[in-house]
């Protein structure tokens, strides 16, 4: 929905100031390794092996948004300056990459003659490497070694265990943890700043809890708030990324702390009439539990266990308001004295 | 191109071909042999270590004298046939299996170097004319395959030592390409021709066995070079068997809770499906698995290698621990350790070196470790360890300083803990369910989890017991796992219940504090039982395929029996006949797989986390079928060392 929106709107609105605008995630893509958010340890490395060259194979792993593609990009061009186009092969999920290739175009390239300053290599990068196919990995995994001494192999993928252990053990593996919340912000300020988004806190939190510890959304969703409506607040963004408001859900949990299930089921009501699917508020109803800290730990985990039961059952087709309200009852009863139960 | 080489490096040797083999385009004599490591390294500063600095002799390898021994017997009968001279007809196939970064190709390359034979490799290519030529390359992969194994078994390298030139201009399709071994200085040169006659077909890039029409291929061919003559070289197959340390275990697909040991069979390549189940099971094949590097061995090597390193350049080695701690999490794969053992060195270590200490605990260190967790995370490593020690020792606001703190740490706790809001209480028929403020925080316990939920809930699963202190206790620990098991493995493994699911429950269930007796976080045993159960299923597919071809009377006409009832059934007439030791009915041996299930109380712990599991106690090689003793030889490994229950209070700490 958000990245959606940021194709729609971004260049009608740009249209009218300065022809074609750029996606934001891509206007403001770190360069060089120094920008890129997070991770300070392992980035710190990776920028000595820029300075230095001789890069080890490398697999970078981690969630989706948190600069993997980013990093491994800067890495080479930093390594290889303006022989980037000749010194760099990149295949990403999109593009074919089946045994053929790895044993085609891989090869190819790595048998290809380049010049390059000394001790620096070529470089393959091998975008979402875990969706590789086992075949296609196991051809690439004598080609990495065969050529290892002309040409080093970057791999980013989500889960580093879908990536054959053979690949795993010619490989440096850095693990992206997932950017902390302040991380995330102190990137926002600066883009609201550069591109003079007006903004309040409470949109900035927003963009925030719908991002997830994903930069790549945050800032798609800043963009599109932005382009949609002029100004950041936490109305706007949650209309932009279209997911019930949290606060409405906070306060329907809190109903349910008391029992309040009339309130509750209120609440809820509202929401449904907004137009949200079950899977919508349900999937918000835990996100929002799970950070909520004025739950005690056992109604925390009561709690969670309860919607987990009621997302199976709606994911397993009876998306109906009923199973909301008999979540919301659920919950509801849990805090209210069994006696009350008792005929 | 699918170059058929000879030489006696291995990966590095990557890199040896390629200088060498431009040397050789230029003028291939203007270079004596015996000068080349030295330009190699001169001008291989940008090399990989794994490279640079890989073993030449037997002495330098890291693996375990006896399995080196093995291969080197294996060698030599294939070669001059043993003492009587007759094994040579049954050292047709050796397959290496092992995991990955065992130095199985490593001690391949050794030997060849040391007992002066050539390794002729198959590659895989679909164009050797590259990739810009118009002309449509009209053979299929495997028919070059097959070419490449009736030449390289009929063919015998007539240049010795200058065929190098006569292969590259050679335009054959087949090229057998050797580059006979300037390197060796050993071998004296005269020799050279009659040693070249010994060779052998190493077949590490395989052909794409997963397909399986090509499968079937692969079979046959490797069977004809079984059945045929005696006079071909032997062959050796390399394979990295994967899953098996546990990390791949779960593919989120596959895990459904019941699918057993079938989930990963079309997915990997094993010495089943790569043989085939009459092959494995012939006298030709000989399989030699390698396992993990032990530690002891690994951190003898690597330091070797650092002080190399740092004698030919300036810089300061990383302290002892550094090495340590890439040792212990690398888990018995020498290339992950020596890459990430690069990866470390490439920044001085200013902060950990120097201090001089050994204790991890050291706040210079730390730093180090924190680097260190980064490059060497696995799924065992340390980071584990820090998640588990956190959760099962359920540490919560106002606890007693454990003993061990020193003042400022247990000072440094207590602000920690001022920044806990206390929650509000329950109401009051939940009161039995109040718990003080947890120490844990449950966004950052997920956020840098290096596992996920279900491999966290056998974790928990192996070792909760040993934090509880009554049986309630137990009962809500379960409870949570349970649940997940039951609801959790109904939701796709996106939805992100399970992880908080377990962790809650876990520190609800657990008793606050923990009291500390000494626990040992151990590894699920569930690996080796399926590991286990994978090997006795092997061996029931052997018997069924028996049942099939071999002895062959009227009843057992195959179709009768199903896998089930060979397990249940046969296996006791299978024992029976092993004991009276009727030959002429040829049972294969690895129904001993399944049909002897002695009781293993060792199975039931686990290995305790971090420790190593792969102890050097294990080669206990009799003549014979050396795999199924492998198989049933697991219950007697030793227990190593294992982590003191200090390490885990002090991982927490850090965190």
């Amino acid at each position: 929905m958000a990245s959606s929106s940021v194709k729609g709107k971004a260049p009608a609105n740009g249209a009218a100031s300065s022809g074609y605008e750029l996606p934001w995630v891509e206007k403001y893509r770190p360069q060089s390794l120094d920008d890129v958010v997070g991770n300070v340890d392992t980035i710190e490395r990776l920028k000595v092996i820029a300075k230095d060259g001789n890069c080890p194979h490398i697999i970078i792993s981690g969630l989706p948004g948190i600069g993997k593609t980013t990093s491994i990009h800067c890495l080479a061009h930093q390594l290889l300056g303006d022989a980037y186009k000749e010194g760099v092969l990149e295949l990403n999920a999109s593009d074919e990459r089946g045994i053929d290739v790895v044993r085609n175009k891989i090869k190819a390239f790595a048998q290809k003659k380049v010049t390059l300053p000394p001790g620096r290599h070529k470089i393959v990068i091998l975008d979402e490497a875990d969706s590789m196919t086992v075949g296609a990995q196991q051809a690439l995994r004598r080609t990495m070694e065969i050529y290892s001494n002309t040409t080093r192999f970057c791999l980013a993928c989500n889960m580093s265990n879908k990536i054959i252990e053979p690949i795993q053990s010619r490989c440096a593996i850095l693990r992206y943890a997932k950017l902390r919340d302040t991380e995330i912000l102190k990137r926002l300020l600066e883009i609201c700043e550069m591109e003079k988004v007006e903004y309040n806190d409470d949109g900035l939190t927003a963009l925030i809890f719908t991002c997830e510890g994903d930069m790549r959304q945050a800032i798609n969703n800043l963009q599109s708030t932005y382009s949609g409506f002029g100004f950041v607040s936490g109305d706007n963004v949650f209309k932009v990324c279209d997911q019930p408001h949290p606060v409405i859900v906070q306060s329907m949990i809190r109903l349910c702390l008391k029992g309040d299930i009339d309130a509750a089921m209120e609440k809820l009501n509202e929401l449904w009439e907004q137009g949200y699917s079950a899977v919508d508020i349900v999937v918000t109803i835990f996100r929002v539990t799970k950070t909520f800290d004025e739950l005690p730990e056992y109604m925390k985990l009561e709690f969670i266990k309860e919607i987990g039961f009621t997302h199976m059952r709606i994911l397993e087709g009876v998306g109906t308001i009923i199973q909301l309200g008999g979540l919301l009852a659920r919950l509801c009863k849990m805090n209210m004295q069994p006696t009350l139960f008792q005929l | 191109m699918h170059a058929v080489r000879s030489s006696s490096g291995s990966a590095s040797k990557a890199s040896g071909k390629k200088t060498r083999l431009k040397t050789v385009k230029l003028d291939a004599s203007s270079e004596p042999p015996n000068k080349k490591p030295r330009t190699v390294i001169h001008q291989g500063d940008g090399r990989l270590w794994v490279d640079k600095y890989e073993p030449t002799v037997e002495a330098d390898l890291a693996v375990h004298k006896r399995k080196v021994e093995d291969v080197r017997r294996w060698l030599s009968e294939a070669f001059e046939g043993g003492p009587t001279g007759k094994l040579r007809k049954y050292r047709r196939i050796l397959v290496l299996t092992g995991p990955a970064g065992t130095a199985k190709t490593t001690t391949l390359r050794v030997l060849a170097r040391e007992m002066g034979f050539e390794i002729v490799e198959w590659r895989n290519s679909m164009s050797e004319r590259g990739p810009n030529d118009s002309w449509m390359d009209t053979e299929a992969l495997f028919d070059k395959f097959q070419a490449f194994l009736t030449r390289a078994s009929s063919c015998y390298n007539i240049f010795a030592a200058s065929s190098a030139i006569a292969s590259t201009q050679s335009q054959s399709h087949t090229q057998l390409k050797s580059l006979s071994e300037p390197s060796t200085p050993s071998l004296p040169s005269t020799s050279s021709s009659q040693l070249s006659n010994r060779h052998l077909i190493l077949l590490e890039d395989l052909p794409n066995i997963l397909h399986l029409p090509t499968q079937a291929r692969f079979h046959d061919a490797l069977q004809s070079l079984c059945g045929s003559s005696e006079s071909g070289p032997p062959v050796v197959i390399i394979i990295s068997d994967s899953g098996l340390r546990g990390e791949n275990a779960y593919n989120d697909d596959a895990w459904d809770g019941a699918g057993g040991a079938r989930w990963s069979k079309k997915e990997t390549i094993d010495i089943r499906s790569l043989l085939g189940a009459d092959l494995s099971t012939s006298p030709y094949v000989t399989r030699i698995a390698f396992n993990p590097i032990a530690p002891t061995l690994m951190t003898k090597a690597l330091q070797a290698m650092l002080t190399i390193h740092f004698a030919s350049t300036s810089g300061k080695p990383p302290a002892k621990d550094v090495v340590d701690m890439i040792v212990e999490s690398s888990n018995g794969d020498i290339r992950s350790a020596v890459m990430a053992l690069e990866f470390a060195c490439v920044v001085t270590l200013t902060k950990g070196g120097g201090s001089g200490k050994t204790r991890r605990n050291t706040a210079g260190s730390g730093g180090a470790r924190a680097v260190l967790e980064a490059v060497t995370r696995r799924e065992q490593s340390l980071v584990l360890f820090h998640l588990m020690g956190k959760i099962l020792y359920n540490k919560r606001k106002g606890d007693p300083p454990a003993t061990h703190l020193s003042a400022r740490d247990a000072a440094k706790e207590r602000e920690l803990d001022e920044t806990f809001v206390d929650p509000s209480p329950l109401p009051d028929f939940l009161s039995e369910h109040d718990r003080k403020a947890s120490r844990v925080c449950l966004e950052t316990i997920a956020s840098d989890s290096p596992i996920d939920s279900s491999l966290l809930g056998l974790y928990i699963h192996q070792n909760y017991t040993m934090f509880c202190t009554d049986v309630d206790q137990c009962d809500g620990v379960c409870e949570g796992l349970s649940w997940v098991d039951c609801v959790g493995g109904h939701l796709p493994s996106t939805t992100p219940h399970a992880f908080p699911t377990l962790v809650l429950s876990t520190l609800h269930a657990l008793p606050t504090p923990v009291p500390r007796k000494g626990q040992k976080v151990c590894k699920p045993s569930w690996f080796d039982v399926r590991k286990k159960e994978q090997d006795a299923l092997e061996g029931v597919g052997d018997v069924t395929t028996w049942l099939g071809h071999g002895g062959a009377s009227e009843e057992h006409a195959p179709g009768r029996w199903t896998h089930a009832d060979v397990a249940v059934e046969l296996c006791g007439w299978l024992r029976a006949v092993d004991r009276t030791g009727i030959a002429q009915l040829q049972v294969p041996r690895a129904h001993r797989l399944f049909s002897y299930l002695p009781w293993g109380a060792g199975g039931v712990g686990g290995d305790v986390l971090g420790e190593d599991e792969y102890g050097e106690t294990d080669d206990v090689d009799d003549q014979g079928d050396i795999r199924v003793l492998g198989a049933l030889r697991d219950e007697k490994e030793g227990k190593g060392w294992w982590l003191e229950s200090d390490d885990i209070e002090e991982a927490e700490m850090e965190a």
